[in-house]
């Protein structure tokens, strides 16, 4: 046990060579500890066809569709008994912030990692979405064991950039994902609440469970600057300098207040809201998750 | 308000670390850190909000801390209020410093039982005092008693033990010599900074002539500060300008009337003065006497002295500020009666028909009553053989129609021994024997040779001219005496051959159209006039005037021996010398002089323009002086200088006007206050800036604390 926030830390995953191994690494540790599997049965039942995009299985492509409309159709199947999640990811530029070694994209990744890990032994379909101001990467939710490399592949190639535009991302993939299932967004969540509420609703609307990881560096929490420092925006060209100890308090209330509209309206629409510090151990969001799948 | 200098000016390039806050402040306005965080909006936000009064406060936080640095900096340099007196550099400048002390006799002015002279001495302790380690003093008297300093000094102490050691005088004094001695001193010095400090009571009398142009050897860069001590409002002198005797001598037994004149100095009129006449140490009398404002008030004393001899007399007035001069010494020589002899020639049995009567009357008119200082004794031409002349002072011959040889030889001893003879003229006169026995032999007994008588027939009186206003036969007579002359009417008179007369001979009075009435020359030792007509009425009419008496009595004092007395200085004001003249007869004889305080200095006579004469030193005291020559002994009153009994203050602007162009100043000092005026003096501010540094530092505190 003594070693088991070890397995948690997100400075020490970062250590870790692959994505892959911190998943594991995380994932065993977890369960390890909690000594209850959390590995569930599997089925599935043939759901529709979709067009092919690259990455698709090609042991998955309708041959018969293609004989008859030449083109690629991929045949989606429906899960029954399992859980169907989507990992929406935000890989927008303010995600790149770090102010220990782990930017908030990364802790979201080794988050992403460690919940696709367990879903997929738990033979349950993990898709993956990231996205900045539009989707950049979509791993439609698959539930086989070479799902996982997908995963932490198309994570491992995605770089932080671009604009936050939430809201219309999360609407774009809500009206995508026609079965609902279980929606975890990632994300720092800086955008405007109220359009990132009205995304997180249009989910809701799509009868998808959502779950909101808040992921925020502790410097944006804490705010614990204390020399004249230029501020300049990750996003775009806002600059402005400042002596952060005259605006700490002003600012701490305000991300406060901003932690808190979230939490309330999340709480309105039955959102599972949970916010992460990049310095929380994983183990906190992964046993979030668990919690809920058990319940 | 003044300037504010530092005495250590180094200190002020510690000012410059008052900077160092707005330094660091641009420094890291420029070095700020540039961080990329996401929530910029929240910054701005806030920074919105609450920066900008937050940097209002940084501002007053960074002026805080600039002035706290500057206050500490400009404390350590110590700074001073210096309202008039240059930079700090200039402070610490070397000072040469020539300190000039009233020493004459008006600073022995009192007030309040202090004398000036005191007062002034505590202040030149005080200037050296403010002397400094690198400055360089000399201190200089208005009149100088011994040598005077050659040089600057730095030894203070040596300066003090001087001030201390210095007398005060009883002389009159001006600031020319002084001035001069103390340009030529400062001269000698590098000092940067010179100055000479006046310590006076400023009364008018040692700046009369004093003008620093005419020096010559003036620096207008040198400072001239005038500190001014002793009365300053209303002041209280009087003193004795002169003792006068009406008669020409003081005969012993003879009643005779001293005559004091008073002057008051002060500003305010006095009354009811007491003023006493002492003689030998013995109040004789005394009088109450009221004294206007400026004023010189006659007071006359009748005494009679018993004694021949020199006597010392002393009239006291009342205290007053300055007591030096409330006593006035006089010498009184009380001699015997002045003898005359008068040798009638024309004795008559009526008495107005005689010459000797009208002379006898004008030489003694009080003789019925009481002796006179003039006894006269009247005698025949025959009689005179049996008379020892030697016995007389002067002798008048009236009307003589003849003189033998016996009695030309016995008057020729006479004159040679400093006897006087008056010649009066008359019908008994032959001018030929006259000028053969007396104008033509070597023993000349008439000052001029006589001519034809001459009738005048003009029916008026005839002005008579006073052709020597000033000579002591006729300067008593003054402009009323002459004016009583208006109404002589001469109608004969013996006229005189001005071709011949002897350069000794002059004529004192005249008739309008220049021919002389009365003559003057010499015989021997002694002195001769000559009345070119009668004694009596019988050829003019000057013995029924008014002025017959006076001219008669001062004709016979100016004749009379002169007694010793005559040979010296009767009266002196200090610092006058003495001077005594002496006779062929004494050129041999010892000749000493005893100051008022016995002190005893023997005199060496010397041979001037054909006199012998020896003068005493300086007098440094009033009081009565004892001359003897050989056996003689006379008496000199020395007394205070007139001019030092004058309190009145020269005003501080009128000094200012003697020094245009140069750095002046006029302090007016009173006892326990500083030599300076207080602007004058620097202030120290270290103390004040250490306060504000102190307060602004609890400021800076509590901003500081209130940032966080």
């Amino acid at each position: 046990m003594a070693d088991k926030p070890h397995y948690f830390d997100p400075l020490t995953l970062s250590k870790l060579s692959t994505l892959l191994l911190r998943a594991r690494y995380v994932v065993e540790g977890l369960i390890s500890g909690v000594h209850t599997s959390p590995y569930k049965g599997f089925s599935v039942e043939f759901s529709e066809h979709r067009q092919y995009v690259p990455g698709d299985e090609i042991r998955h492509i309708d041959w018969k569709a293609y004989a008859k409309f030449d083109r690629y159709y991929i045949k989606e199947y429906e899960e029954e008994t399992n859980l169907r999640c989507y990992l929406l990811i935000d890989a927008s530029a303010s995600m790149n912030y770090r102010s220990n070694g782990v930017s908030k994209f990364d802790y979201a990744c080794y988050l992403a990692a460690a919940l696709a890990y367990i879903m997929l032994n738990q033979q349950d379909l993990v898709g993956l979405v990231t996205f900045s101001d539009g989707i950049r990467r979509q791993l439609p939710a698959r539930s086989s064991p070479g799902h996982l490399r997908a995963v932490i592949d198309s994570l491992e190639q995605t770089t932080p950039a671009g604009d936050t535009d939430l809201g219309r991302t999360l609407h774009h993939i809500a009206s995508q994902l026609k079965r609902r299932g279980l929606v975890i967004v990632l994300s720092d969540l800086l955008d405007e609440p109220t359009e990132v509420m009205q995304g997180l609703r249009h989910l809701r609307y799509q009868k998808h469970e959502v779950l909101v990881f808040h992921v925020l560096d502790h410097d944006e929490i804490a705010f614990p600057f204390t020399q004249l420092t230029q501020f300049e925006d990750l996003e775009d060209e806002t600059r402005v300098i400042t002596d952060p100890r005259a605006i700490a308090a002003d600012y701490q209330q305000q991300i406060q207040q901003f932690i808190k509209e979230y939490e309330t309206m999340c709480r309105r629409q039955s959102i599972d809201y949970t916010l992460f510090n990049t310095r929380t151990p994983l183990d906190k969001g992964l046993l979030k998750y668990l919690a809920w799948r058990g319940a | 308000m003044g300037w504010l200098t530092f005495l250590n000016p180094a200190f002020l390039w510690g000012a410059l670390a008052a900077s160092i806050p707005v330094i660091i402040h641009l420094i890291n306005r420029r070095r700020a850190r540039v961080v990329q965080f996401p929530t910029i909006k929240f910054v701005l936000r806030s920074e919105r909000r609450v920066a900008r009064k937050y940097r209002v406060k940084q501002w007053l936080l960074l002026a805080l801390r600039t002035l706290i640095l500057f206050l500490l900096t400009t404390a350590l340099a110590e700074p001073v209020l210096q309202p008039n007196v240059g930079n700090l550099a200039e402070l610490n400048q070397a000072r040469a410093v020539v300190l000039i002390l009233d020493n004459s006799m008006s600073m022995a002015y009192q007030t309040a039982g202090i004398t000036s002279w005191e007062l002034a001495k505590e202040v030149s302790e005080l200037v050296l005092q403010e002397l400094r380690p690198q400055d360089q003093a000399v201190v200089l008297p208005l009149i100088y008693t011994g040598e005077p300093p050659q040089a600057l000094s730095g030894d203070r102490g040596g300066l003090r033990q001087q001030v201390g050691e210095l007398d005060q005088t009883y002389q009159p004094g001006g600031f020319v010599l002084p001035f001069q001695r103390a340009y030529m001193l400062l001269k000698t010095s590098e000092a940067p900074k010179k100055e000479i400090i006046v310590v006076t009571d400023h009364t008018r009398t040692p700046w009369v002539g004093f003008e620093p142009a005419t020096l010559k050897v003036i620096d207008p860069q040198v400072r001239v500060t005038v500190i001014a001590v002793g009365p300053t409002g209303a002041v209280s002198n009087a003193t004795v300008h002169e003792v006068r005797v009406d008669q020409r001598a003081v005969v012993a037994g003879v009643r005779t009337k001293l005559v004091a004149s008073i002057m008051n100095f002060g500003t305010e009129a006095r009354k009811q003065v007491p003023v006493s006449l002492l003689v030998d140490g013995k109040t004789l009398d005394q009088r109450l006497l009221d004294l206007p404002t400026g004023s010189r008030t006659d007071v006359a004393f009748d005494m009679t002295l018993d004694q021949p001899g020199y006597r010392e007399g002393t009239i006291k007035l009342a205290g007053d500020g300055l007591p030096v001069d409330d006593l006035f010494y006089f010498s009184v020589p009380v001699k015997n009666a002045l003898r005359v002899l008068l040798i009638d020639g024309d004795p008559r049995t009526t008495l107005v028909a005689s010459e000797t009567f009208y002379l006898m009357n004008a030489l003694n008119p009080e003789r019925a009553y009481r002796p006179g200082p003039i006894q006269p004794r009247v005698v025949t031409v025959e009689a005179v053989e049996r008379v020892q002349l030697q016995e007389f002072d002067v002798i008048v011959l009236a009307n003589v129609r003849n003189l033998s040889a016996d009695l030309r030889a016995r008057l020729t001893d006479f004159t040679a021994q400093g006897g006087g003879i008056w010649w009066f003229l008359g019908h008994q006169v032959d001018p030929a024997v006259y000028n053969r026995h007396l104008f033509d032999t070597s023993g000349r007994l008439l000052p001029a040779r006589l001519g034809p008588p001459l009738d005048r027939t003009d029916t008026h009186a005839a002005v008579l001219q006073s052709l020597d206003a000033g000579h002591p036969v006729v300067k008593p007579l003054g402009d009323q005496g002459l004016d009583t002359l208006a109404a002589v009417r001469v109608r004969r008179l013996f006229t005189t051959e001005t071709a011949s007369l002897p350069p000794t001979t002059h004529s004192l009075l005249a008739l309008p159209d220049g021919r002389p009435l009365l003559l003057e020359g010499t015989a021997g030792q002694g002195r001769v006039l000559l009345f070119t007509s009668t004694a009596d009425v019988d050829w003019n009419e000057l013995a029924v005037t008014t002025g017959y008496l006076p001219l008669i009595q001062t004709g016979v004092g100016y004749l009379a021996r002169r007694e010793a007395e005559e040979r010296f200085a009767t009266a002196a004001r200090l610092p006058q010398p003495i001077l005594v003249q002496l006779s062929e007869q004494q050129k041999a004889a010892l000749v000493t002089i005893t100051d008022p305080q016995g002190k005893e200095t023997r005199l060496f006579p010397q041979e001037q323009n054909g006199q012998m004469q020896t003068a005493s030193s300086e007098t440094r005291l009033a009081g009565f002086y004892r001359i003897r020559v050989g056996q003689e002994i006379s008496l000199v009153a020395v007394n205070t200088p007139l001019d030092e009994s004058d309190i009145t203050f020269i005003q501080p602007h009128d000094i200012r006007e003697k020094f245009p162009g140069i750095p002046f100043a006029f302090v007016e000092w009173e006892r326990g206050r500083p030599v300076r005026p207080p602007q004058v003096e620097p202030m120290s501010m270290a103390g004040w800036f250490l306060i504000g540094l102190l307060a602004l530092m609890l400021v800076e505190g509590v901003c500081a604390n209130r940032l966080r």
